[in-house]
């Protein structure tokens, strides 16, 4: 039993867990995506924008100088011949000192004009691009440290290659002239269009590009900004800015996971809480109702089942199984008792049924030899009967010391009234034969007494013959009955074909004929009722008269026991497996003489 | 064995074909009697009949008998076999054979 529950409890929520747990991790990752895509997305347009500021800041310190355009042609043709101070205030100072003495009319680097540069002395012009060249790339450095980005540069193009002016550096990093890898003053890098879509767009256009499409190639994980430097609306160099976003890319992809496992861990508690409902309004309520269904099956207490079933109370379909079940056990109970007296009934009957079909066999003669001392004929007789009780029977008798009487007789329909009204009428015959009644009389009499009360509208065939023992003379009447069959000494079994009178109990004023007949010694007489011609095999054929025609002349000298053996045994192998529905009744009677020494055999 | 029933108002045809006999006659019975009610003209056609044997004899007896109570019964067309064992066994005393 616990077997079966374990098993029952396991099956609905399985059932339930996989698609719920497959539908989880599919609702998990769409939610972890959508929340990667617009974070993604958000914070480049924020990462943009921050570095589109880096870019304008950094042209508004170049655009602070006046004299740009001079500085940028300047620094380009005589890089080679500068000196470049970094990071060295002292030297620097010494350099402004120098300057100051030799260009006295303006303190300020920034607001010398371009005029005024060209027309300074080349010491002069060389010093001033030097000072300022320090001042830019320290703002520089500096702008690069403050946003912490990765690129910040200031270059021209010159032909098909980005020639480089300024970079910022932070303290950690190195210019290539220090031996790092930070692109410098006079460094020419080759530059194949659409390497930056921005910048191309740019230098075709004139206007900074407003927005960014990303590439994920590895070396290019960056926010790539550009943008002009222009002095009286022309472009005299340019800023590219380059941001990071790996870093956006793991905040996001981590804070995606900590959704996802947020989003994970509130599902797994929404099904633990539905898993709980579902035990408790449902597998709970089934499992107790399969327990009870299990007891009742052992200890058929159906109050006790029905009680119990009435305690499920789950407010669903479970509790309504329970009450169909409850009432069906209840109905179930009612039909058992029912078909316990039915079948007490139907035993009493049976048992009734078989005593009758004892009494109605116990009513036919059946010790044999039947007459001991009478040598003058033999006889024998049997009644195999059907399974249920049926209506044939036969009967001999000795009416006087010379006087034998042979009855064979099938009464119509089957069972009890049959058997009923078979104990009648062999009564009545008997009683008629017996005072003295010549068959016809004896029929004529049995039909008056049968059709004066004949509710069940029953009948009966008649064969009957009486034969004076000494002299083999008989007189017999057939009323409706099977063709007696007739043996005489020496030849073979016949059938003795003449019109029947009707049978017993079909008509009130019904009359009766009767032949005489002659036996002589060592002649058969051989009578049966239709349970013998219509013994049917499986294939529904019929044994017939001609079968038993030739059964009866296998040994025609035989004496009448075994020719009923013989009879019998043929029907038997005739009919094989097949069901047998009417009673198999025979008789045989041969006449030995008057003089006859035989013995019955 | 098969039968056909006709029935128009109180008047009823039974049409047997085949074989009657101890298998098909209760067979025959079940079919029939539910249809007697209310006739008082019962005609029983034999002409298909093959074979009746004594439980054949034992039906149309079942039948005659109740008719008797109700109004008439008639058999017809019987082949000269069937017509054989209905004078051997005496039926054609019980039976209206026209």
């Amino acid at each position: 039993m616990s077997r079966l529950k374990n098993r029952k409890a396991r099956g609905i929520l399985d059932q339930i867990t996989r698609p719920m747990v497959v539908f989880e991790l599919i609702i998990m990752l769409l939610c972890a995506l959508a929340v990667f895509c617009y974070n993604m997305k958000v914070s480049l347009d924020q990462r943009f924008d921050t570095t589109t500021q880096i870019a304008e800041e950094a042209v508004n310190t170049l655009t602070e100088y006046k004299s740009i355009d001079f500085l940028v042609d300047y620094w380009h043709e005589n890089y080679e011949q500068m000196e470049f101070i970094y990071d060295d205030p002292e030297a620097l100072n010494a350099k402004e000192m120098q300057f100051s003495e030799l260009y006295p009319r303006i303190p300020d680097t920034e607001l010398v004009t371009s005029e005024q540069a060209r027309e300074m002395d080349a010491e002069t012009q060389r010093l001033f691009a030097e000072i300022c060249y320090s001042h830019l790339s320290t703002s520089f450095d500096r702008i690069k440290r403050s946003f912490d980005t990765m690129f910040l540069y200031g270059f021209i193009i010159e032909g098909d290659d980005m020639f480089f002016i300024i970079t910022g550096t932070l303290e950690d990093e190195s210019r290539i002239s220090s031996g790092g890898d930070l692109f410098e003053l006079g460094y020419a890098y080759p530059y194949s269009r659409g390497r930056y879509p921005t910048l191309d767009q740019l230098l075709d256009t004139g206007v900074p590009s407003d927005h960014i499409e990303l590439s994920l190639r590895a070396d290019r994980e960056a926010v790539h900004v550009f943008a002009p430097v222009t002095v009286n609306g022309s472009p005299v160099m340019y800023i590219g800015v380059s941001t990071q976003w790996k870093d956006i890319m793991d905040y996001t992809l981590l804070l995606s996971l900590f959704l996802a496992a947020i989003i994970a861990v509130l599902l797994a508690t929404l099904l633990v809480i539905f898993f709980r409902i579902i035990n408790r309004i449902a597998v709970r309520p089934l499992v107790k109702e399969t327990s009870i269904v299990k007891e009742y099956e052992a200890n058929k207490d159906s109050k006790k089942a029905t009680a119990e079933l009435g305690e499920i109370r789950s407010d669903n379909e479970i509790e309504e199984l329970a009450d169909a079940f409850s009432s069906m056990l209840s109905d179930l109970e009612s039909y058992m008792e029912e078909i316990r007296v039915a079948t007490a009934d139907k035993e009493r009957l049976g048992a009734e049924l078989d005593m009758a079909a004892s009494i109605q066999s116990s009513q036919l003669p059946s010790t044999f030899p039947a007459f001991p001392g009478r040598n003058e004929f033999s006889i024998f007789a049997s009644m195999t009967p059907a399974k249920t009780v049926g209506g044939d029977f036969y009967d001999f008798f000795l009416i006087d010391d010379d006087h034998i009487a042979l009855v064979m007789a099938d009464v119509s329909g089957k069972g009890v009234p049959a058997s009923l009204f078979m104990m009648i009428s062999k009564l009545l015959i008997k009683n008629s034969l017996q005072n003295g009644k010549s068959p016809a009389e004896a029929l004529t009499d049995t039909n008056k007494q049968l059709t004066e009360n004949n509710e069940a509208k029953q009948f009966v065939t008649v064969w009957l013959a009486v034969i004076e023992i000494s002299t083999g003379k008989g007189i017999a009447a057939n009323a409706g009955h099977e063709h007696p069959v007739l043996r005489r000494a020496g030849k073979d079994y016949e059938l003795v074909e003449y019109k029947h009178s009707v049978p017993v109990a079909t008509l009130k004023k019904a009359k009766f004929s009767e032949h005489e007949f002659e036996l002589h010694p060592g002649d058969s007489l051989f009578v049966y009722t239709d349970g013998v011609p219509e013994a049917t095999n499986a294939g529904d054929e019929l044994f017939g008269n001609d079968r038993m025609l030739v059964a009866l002349n296998k040994n025609p000298a035989a004496g009448p026991r075994l020719i009923l053996k013989t009879v019998k045994d043929s029907v038997d192998e005739f009919v094989g497996e097949a069901e047998q529905f009417d009673d198999l009744t025979m008789l045989c009677f041969r006449y030995n003489g008057p003089e006859s020494g035989a013995k019955d055999e | 064995m098969e039968t056909k029933l006709n029935k128009e108002g109180t008047k009823l045809t039974i049409e047997i074909a085949g074989r009657l006999d101890t298998l098909t006659a209760p067979e025959f019975e079940k079919e029939v009697e539910p249809a007697l009610d209310g006739i008082t003209d019962l005609t029983i056609d034999l002409k298909d009949l093959e074979y009746i044997s004594s439980a054949g004899l034992r039906a149309l007896l079942g039948l005659a008998q109740t008719m008797e109570d109700k109004g008439q019964m008639k058999v017809t067309n019987p082949n000269d076999a069937v017509m054989d064992v209905f004078s051997v066994t005496g039926f054609d005393d019980i039976l209206n054979i026209v």
